[in-house]
């Protein structure tokens, strides 16, 4: 009877080992790849790089032999300046062109000492690209609200910049929904808070507005009370830091002074109305509604007074009002682009579809100085959920000049990426913009990536 | 060590009995069993009658040696002999001669509605399968062993997923579109689920499908019934049954899909040839192609990132049975697990598995005693325990996001270790989180069944009068959980920023491991019958009564809500009676009848009598047949008629009519308030006259077997008219007043299904060898005969004459050559702008233009209509073989989806490898006329659009579906006796099986069974499964 246990748990094992055996699968790793590596003993060589001319953050291509897979032991130069070495297979090295890299000069180093000089040079062509002024974001989406120098500063979100007329060194923004005003100041490249929203007992800051002396800077307040207070100011002789009231009015959104005669136009958005406020008089009229009810509106003149475009973001329209210089007032304005359903579609007048249009700039264009046209300057403005900086001709033609690049990858307009203007940039909800005129700049309140964007030739 | 286990159980259990005390009353008896031609059987059964437990068998030499008291009974039994009894006298050597039993089909037994009947006796439509056949099939359900294995029944597995890899089936076809098509599943006597039954519990699988064998179902048979038994013990010494198997599963085909290179080249022709702007610049390309910026230009596999070679799956089952003469038994258990083919994580695998893998445990334990002479009390308890375990974010989100996500757009895990993904609650992921870092869920699936039988023999009455009593109890409930965790997903953007480095924007917070508690189902089950025997021959004239009453109930149990309706059972009651006569077993005539109700329909709709008809002629009792060809066995012809119905429509209460508040209702306020007040409406209307389908079923049928049941075969022809069909009023205009959806229901559909099915044997012996060739096969074609469809303007569009449920879509004219002829072709410019190389259909109302109205009905159903299958096995002494083909055609699928259409979902979506090479190229960007071609098998490409020309339903996109399969190979070796018997076993065999190991098909991109329109889900899988069996 033992005997036949023992021989039976035999078997028993027997058979468990075999149904074991085949149930092992033998699963190896794949042996580590070595092909591609450096190879000290042989001499590093370029043969050829591709493209021959191209400008910053060009994908470059350098192809050769042995320049080893490991990218922590591969630096390039371009004229000199360390290009970003993204990858390499061993006879190809990817890498991206640095800024201004004019020199055009390729060289590769390997490890230490291993290093080759491409044959010919890279030619460098500047252009206009968008690139980061300040601000940071973490990838987590924190922010931190901090004044400092533009490389450590942080923001809540730009939204209308201005740039100081006497000082074009100088750029005051609005920060957040209208919680503060601070200073970008490019002499020193530091951020400062000057005003917050409770130091002028405002609500939101909506827009800011230098009068023709540009010692006088107006700010527009939006209070959902009857008779809130609708514009404020500060004076350059107080540092632009007493605030002192001027108008009252229930939910105003802007301030806006007639470049040549200096009168002050703001409104109310709950019913849409326009008024007009006399310095000389210091009295308010009620001029005419926007839409009826509900109208956010802000107002732009053209430098030279003739007329005024507003950008109605929650209706989807720019509207146009001509100026009557007899009056020294603005006619009725009309529909000039839009049609009232959001979207983003470039197009002349009501076939244009406009997102969320928000502060807008005027810019003169040499090219109409050329052809001798009447109005030289386009619109510029900030169009907040087509997340782009678009331009409006005085044709009302509407265009897209930058941002809503990066096509692929992922379908969203928006993002945070530098580049080219339409092929790699993308912006998340551009509220701001302003132009320097004598630079050729754009500054950009870049509201969702909390950052000031600059678009500007990269020379 | 799960073997372990089992082993260990077969060894205690078999020590126990061999354990027993003896007394010194007993006298030794010793002796050799052999069989006619003196040779000794080995391992013979040798047990004393009537005592539990007490039993020897004999050895190598055919001896024997058992201690018994004088006077007690021996049985000597061996398998495939006639069993012996001799009476232990004063004797000590009993030498026994065996004679070989005689199988002969005369002597088969089939289970029916009303008890079993021989086979000789039958005049209905039943297929009795071959349950160890079946069970060669080592999948956990033996559903998926139906399909060309069981004459009459059509099935259609769906998924490979463990847990979920169960078959769909019907028996003889679908023939409603109204109500439910599937068959009433029997287990043990009452409605049960055939999904988790242990295969080795079953003791007979038979399938009814004529109305004479159904009607006794009334209302509820008209979609056939399939009855399962389940094993009761014999009156023998214990007999022990092990079986292990080891199986390694394998995906059959998962769709190859284009590398990243080759995506991304194709991703700019599609735009490029219609005019947009590509994706991808030329260096762009490079990147990909050299795998130069893996964390922006990727290329990935997503299918070799996430999926195993392989994976395991294990059975194991023990059962014991035996007993006395007046109490028997029977218990099992078994365990089955599946595992997933989803890599994971090895560190989180330590802690959980986020692996699709199913397990079960089944146990049964049937009892049957002998009250009295004539009382048999049976007993069944069995019970199911499954549990099922996927990743957090489930299969479906897994196989979505495999099919889904391109090789470029985002690394397996960025080189800083973040991982790529999309939003929490998106549908589409990152397949490696997706399948790896999100946690898991789990559900779970308890069934106790219990069964209590009395069988009272009233021959002391009148002889052949015996009455049965059932009741079943049953409680079944499934409940979930899941334990998701989210890691930090993140996504670059498209370029780098000015100091070349990555721009990362986070997607989604990490969320720790959370349990959500899942919402479960349940219910109880009550049944009741009662049935009434009466069997009795007078000379030659044999006649039979049944009657039969039942009652059962269902009730929901979990998650009743405030919903009356929720916790009303669903109640059916029945009377039903058979009434059988036959001459001399040569003409027979049956009657069976079903007065059955249900109490889901109004009063006076709620019972029906359901009545059937059959006649049968066995010609092989001729006197004349019976003299001259001896080899005639049997011969026989079937006839039979009736009617059943299908009362399972769905919808509960179709009679009462609902009534909802909150609908649009008035503004009372003045301007700038909101004070609105809703209405009330009908949100169902009522359909008072609403009742069941009803069938009239024809079967003819002929059963031949001949030399001595060397060769048999069985075919049916049959026709069913399924009128009264349950669907919605859809002519109603809108005048009425009612959405469309809202519509009242009503009887009013046809439905003509006609077909054949029909089964063979052919058994052999040459020299040593033992031959079997056996094949069977159904098909079943149904006609719409009417249908409430509304006016159309085309008679090819009505559903009326058609297939239930047949692909519709245009007629595709291969692709368009060039703007010549899409100019000289009607207008179609119904989905936009048409291009060469885009699909061109044919006009069918000859309009000019192609529109709704050029849909025709093109191709058969998704569902197979024809299933078949043919197999061999062959015995030479230890070693078997078997081998199984199984078919399935008439059935047809659209490719369709963002697989067959690449990019029409923008750059979610991979493309097919197929497309790479068949496409039609313009030549402007291959530079070659030849890729130009009109007979490419994927038109132009096209960037999103979803709904645009080429996505259209059409003949282009038609594929055939139908596939034969070696759907079983089996190898067997029994270990010779003389030396298992050393070790006390019995029978000890070692067992290969490959399941599914090839596939023919004409279409090759994925397995065809599946029926996927874009080889999306959890693919069907093939095994390679080594097991052993132990009698002990």
């Amino acid at each position: 009877m033992r005997k036949q246990r023992r021989m039976k748990h035999q078997l028993s094992a027997w058979v468990l080992s075999g149904l074991f055996m085949l149930c092992m699968s033998a699963c190896k790793d794949n042996a580590e790849d070595t092909t591609g590596a450096f190879d000290p003993s042989q001499p590093v060589e370029i043969t050829e790089f591709s493209p021959k001319n191209g400008s910053f953050k060009t994908r470059l291509y350098i192809y050769g032999k042995n320049f080893g897979n490991d990218v922590s032991q591969i630096s390039v130069t371009i004229g000199g300046l360390p290009a970003k070495v993204v990858g390499s297979d061993g006879e190809i090295i990817y890498c991206l062109v640095p800024k201004r890299a004019v020199g055009g000069t390729i060289e590769v180093t390997i490890g230490e000492s291993a290093n080759a000089t491409a044959p010919g040079k890279f030619q460098y062509e500047s252009k206009t690209i968008v690139s980061t002024v300040a601000g940071y974001i973490s990838p987590t989406g924190t922010k931190e609200v901090k004044d400092g120098a533009f490389a450590d500063c942080g923001f809540e979100g730009p939204r209308n910049l201005v740039v100081d007329p006497k000082n074009k060194k100088h750029i005051y923004m609005i920060d957040g929904m209208g919680l503060s005003i601070r200073l970008l100041d490019f002499e020193t490249n530091t951020v400062t808070t000057v005003l917050t929203r409770g130091q002028g007992g405002w609500d939101n800051i909506r827009q800011l507005t230098f009068t023709r002396s540009a010692d006088t800077l107006l700010i527009a307040n939006e209070r959902n009370v009857a008779n809130g207070l609708a514009v404020s100011y500060v004076t350059r002789q107080n540092g632009f830091k007493r605030p002192q009231n001027l108008v009252w009015m229930q939910r105003n959104n802007t301030c806006t002074i007639h470049p040549i005669n200096g009168e002050l136009y703001y409104n109310c958005r709950d019913n849409g109305n326009l008024f007009r406020y006399d310095f000389g008089t210091n009295t308010s009229e009620t001029l005419y509604p926007i839409q009826t009810r509900d109208c956010q509106f802000f107002i732009f003149f053209h430098p030279s007074g003739d007329y005024a475009y507003f950008t109605v973001p929650n209706k989807k329209y720019i509207y146009k009002a001509e100026y009557d210089w007899d009056n020294k007032t603005l006619k009725v304005a009309n529909t000039f682009a839009g049609n009232g359903s959001e979207g983003w579609q470039d197009g002349q007048g009501t076939n244009a579809r406009l997102g969320n249009p928000m502060q807008g700039c005027f810019v003169k264009n040499e090219t109409y100085v050329k052809e001798g046209k009447s109005d030289i300057y386009d619109f510029y403005f900030a169009d907040q959920n087509s997340h782009c900086i678009r331009y409006l001709t005085p044709e009302g033609f509407v265009f897209t000049f930058a941002g809503r690049g990066s096509t692929g990858v992922n379908s969203n307009p928006y993002g945070y990426i530098d580049g080219d203007l339409l092929k790699e940039a993308r912006f998340n909800q551009p509220v701001g913009i302003t132009y320097d005129e004598e630079n050729k700049t754009f500054y950009i309140g870049d509201a969702n990536n909390s950052r000031i964007r600059m678009i500007e030739m990269d020379e | 060590m799960k073997y372990l286990l089992v082993l260990c159980v077969l060894f205690s259990s078999f020590a126990t009995s061999n354990g027993f005390a003896q007394n010194n009353k007993t006298i030794e008896i010793t002796g050799v069993v052999t069989d006619d031609k003196n040779e000794p059987l080995v391992g013979a059964n040798v047990v004393v009658k009537d005592i539990p437990g007490l039993g020897a068998i004999t050895d190598m030499n055919g001896r024997y040696k058992i201690k018994v008291e004088p006077y007690n009974k021996l049985l000597f039994s061996y398998i495939g002999f006639k069993t012996e009894e001799v009476v232990v006298q004063k004797e000590t050597v009993i030498n026994v001669v065996l004679t070989e039993a005689e199988a002969s089909v005369l002597d088969e037994v089939v289970i029916t509605g009303t008890g079993a009947q021989k086979k000789i006796n039958l005049t209905g439509a039943v297929t009795a399968a071959d349950v160890e056949v079946l069970k060669s099939n080592p999948s956990a359900s033996i559903t998926n062993a139906l399909a060309g294995n069981v004459a009459g029944v059509m099935a259609w597995q769906r998924s490979g997923q463990p847990g979920q890899n169960t078959s769909e089936f019907w028996i003889r076809g679908i023939s409603t579109f109204g109500a439910s098509t599937s068959a009433l599943v029997l287990v043990d006597g009452f409605e049960r689920s055939l999904y988790d039954i242990n295969i080795e519990d079953v003791e007979s699988f038979q399938v009814l499908k004529d109305a004479s064998e159904t009607a006794i179902y009334g209302s509820r048979g008209a979609n056939g019934v399939v009855l399962v038994t389940t094993k009761h013990g014999k009156s023998t010494k214990i007999n022990i049954n092990g079986k292990v198997e080891t199986i390694y599963n394998q995906l059959i085909k998962v769709p190859e899909y284009a590398n990243g290179y080759e995506y991304a080249t194709m991703l700019n022709e599609a735009r490029i040839t219609r005019n947009q702007p590509p994706v991808y610049e030329e260096d762009e390309l490079l990147a990909i192609k050299y795998g130069l910026d893996p964390d922006l230009y990727p290329s990935v596999d997503w299918a070799d990132v996430i999926l195993r070679d392989g994976a395991m799956g294990y059975r194991a089952n023990v059962n014991l049975d035996g007993g006395g003469a007046r109490a028997r038994y029977f218990v099992s258990v078994s365990y089955v697990e599946d595992q997933g083919m989803y890599k994971t994580d090895d560190e989180l695998a330590k802690i959980y598995n986020t692996n699709a893998n199913a397990r079960r445990y089944n146990y049964r334990m049937n009892g049957d005693m002998d009250l009295t002479q004539t009382t048999l009390l049976r007993i069944g308890i069995s019970g199911m325990l499954k549990k099922v375990n996927d990743s957090g974010k489930g299969t479906s989100v897994i196989w979505n996001s495999l099919t889904g996500q391109n090789p470029v757009q985002m690394p397996v895990v960025y080189s800083n270790g973040y991982y790529p993904g999309f939003n929490v609650s998106d549908i589409r992921d990152n397949p490696w989180v997706a399948a790896t870092q999100t946690g898991y869920r789990q559900s779970w699936t308890n069934e106790v069944q219990t069964n209590v039988t009395l069988e009272q023999n009233f021959d002391f009455i009148t002889k052949g009068l015996k009455f049965i009593g059932r009741l079943g109890y049953d409680t079944n409930n499934n409940n979930s959980i899941q334990k998701i965790r989210q890691p930090e997903r993140w996504t670059a953007e498209r370029f780098r920023d000015d100091n070349g480095e990555i721009v990362f924007r986070r997607v989604n917070a990490e969320q720790l491991l959370t349990q959500i508690p899942g919402t479960g189902t349940g219910d109880r089950r009550e049944f009741l019958e009662a049935e009434l025997h009466y069997n009795r021959g007078f000379g030659d004239h044999h006649t039979g009564v049944t009657l039969k009453y039942n009652q059962d109930s269902k009730v929901q149990t979990y998650n009743l809500g405030t919903d009356l309706k929720n916790s009303v059972p669903y109640r059916h009651q029945g009377f039903a009676g058979r009434f059988t006569y036959d001459w001399k077993r040569r003409y027979y005539a049956n009657f069976n009848f079903g007065y059955t109700g249900s109490e889901n329909f109004a009063k006076g709709n709620q019972f029906g009598f359901f009545p059937a008809v059959s006649f049968a002629w066995n010609i092989s009792e001729e006197p004349l047949i019976k003299k001259r060809w001896e080899w005639m066995e049997m011969l026989k012809l079937r006839y039979s008629w009736g009617r059943v119905g299908n009362d399972n429509v769905g919808t509960r209460f179709p009679y009462l009519y609902t009534i909802s508040e909150g609908m649009s209702g008035y503004q009372w306020a003045d301007f700038d308030f909101s004070r609105t007040y809703g209405g009330m409406s009908y949100s169902a209307v009522a359909s008072t006259g609403i009742t069941w389908e009803i069938a009239t079923k024809h079967d003819a049928g002929i059963d031949v077997s001949i030399f001595g049941d060397k060769f048999s075969i069985t075919a049916d022809y049959f026709n069913e008219k399924r009128e009264g069909i349950f669907m919605s009023r859809t002519s109603l205009p809108w005048i009425v007043g009612l959405n469309p959806g809202d519509n009242p229901k009503a009887n009013v559909g046809s439905v003509l299904s006609q077909g054949a099915d029909g089964n063979f044997a052919f058994k052999q012996k040459i020299g040593n060898v033992n031959i079997t060739l056996r094949g069977n096969a159904t098909f079943s074609k149904n006609e719409i005969l009417e249908r409430d469809e509304g006016f159309k303007n085309f008679p090819y569009q009505y559903d009326k004459g058609l297939r239930v449920n047949q692909r519709k879509g245009y007629i595709a004219l291969g692709l368009f050559k060039d703007w010549e002829d899409i100019r000289n072709s009607p207008d179609q410019t119904s989905w936009g702008k048409v291009w060469p190389g885009d699909i061109k259909y044919k006009d069918v109302n000859g309009n000019g233009v192609i529109g709704a109205e050029d849909v025709v009905a093109i191709g058969a159903t998704a569902q197979p209509n024809l299933i078949y299958g043919a197999g061999a096995s062959a015995q030479w002494k230890g070693v078997d073989f078997n081998i199984h083909f199984q078919g399935a055609g008439k059935s047809h699928f659209f490719l369709a989806g963002g697989i067959a259409h690449p990019f029409s979902r923008g750059q979610w979506g991979n493309v097919l490898k197929d497309v790479v090479a068949n496409r039609w190229i313009s030549q402007d960007i291959s530079g070659d006329p030849a890729t130009e071609n009109p007979n490419a098998t994927y038109p132009r490409l096209e960037y999103e659009n979803v709904s645009g020309n080429n996505r259209q339903s059409s003949t282009f996109w038609l594929r055939d579906a139908s596939y034969l399969r070696l759907k079983t190979l089996e190898m067997g070796y029994s270990l010779p006796k003389n030396f298992i018997n050393k070790f006390n076993v019995n029978k000890m065999r070692l067992f290969f099986i490959g399941t599914n190991v090839l596939t023919f098909s004409e279409f090759k991109l994925w397995d065809p069974e599946a029926g996927s329109t874009d080889g999306g889900g959890y693919p069907l899988t093939k095994s390679y499964t080594v097991g052993l069996t132990i009698n002990l």
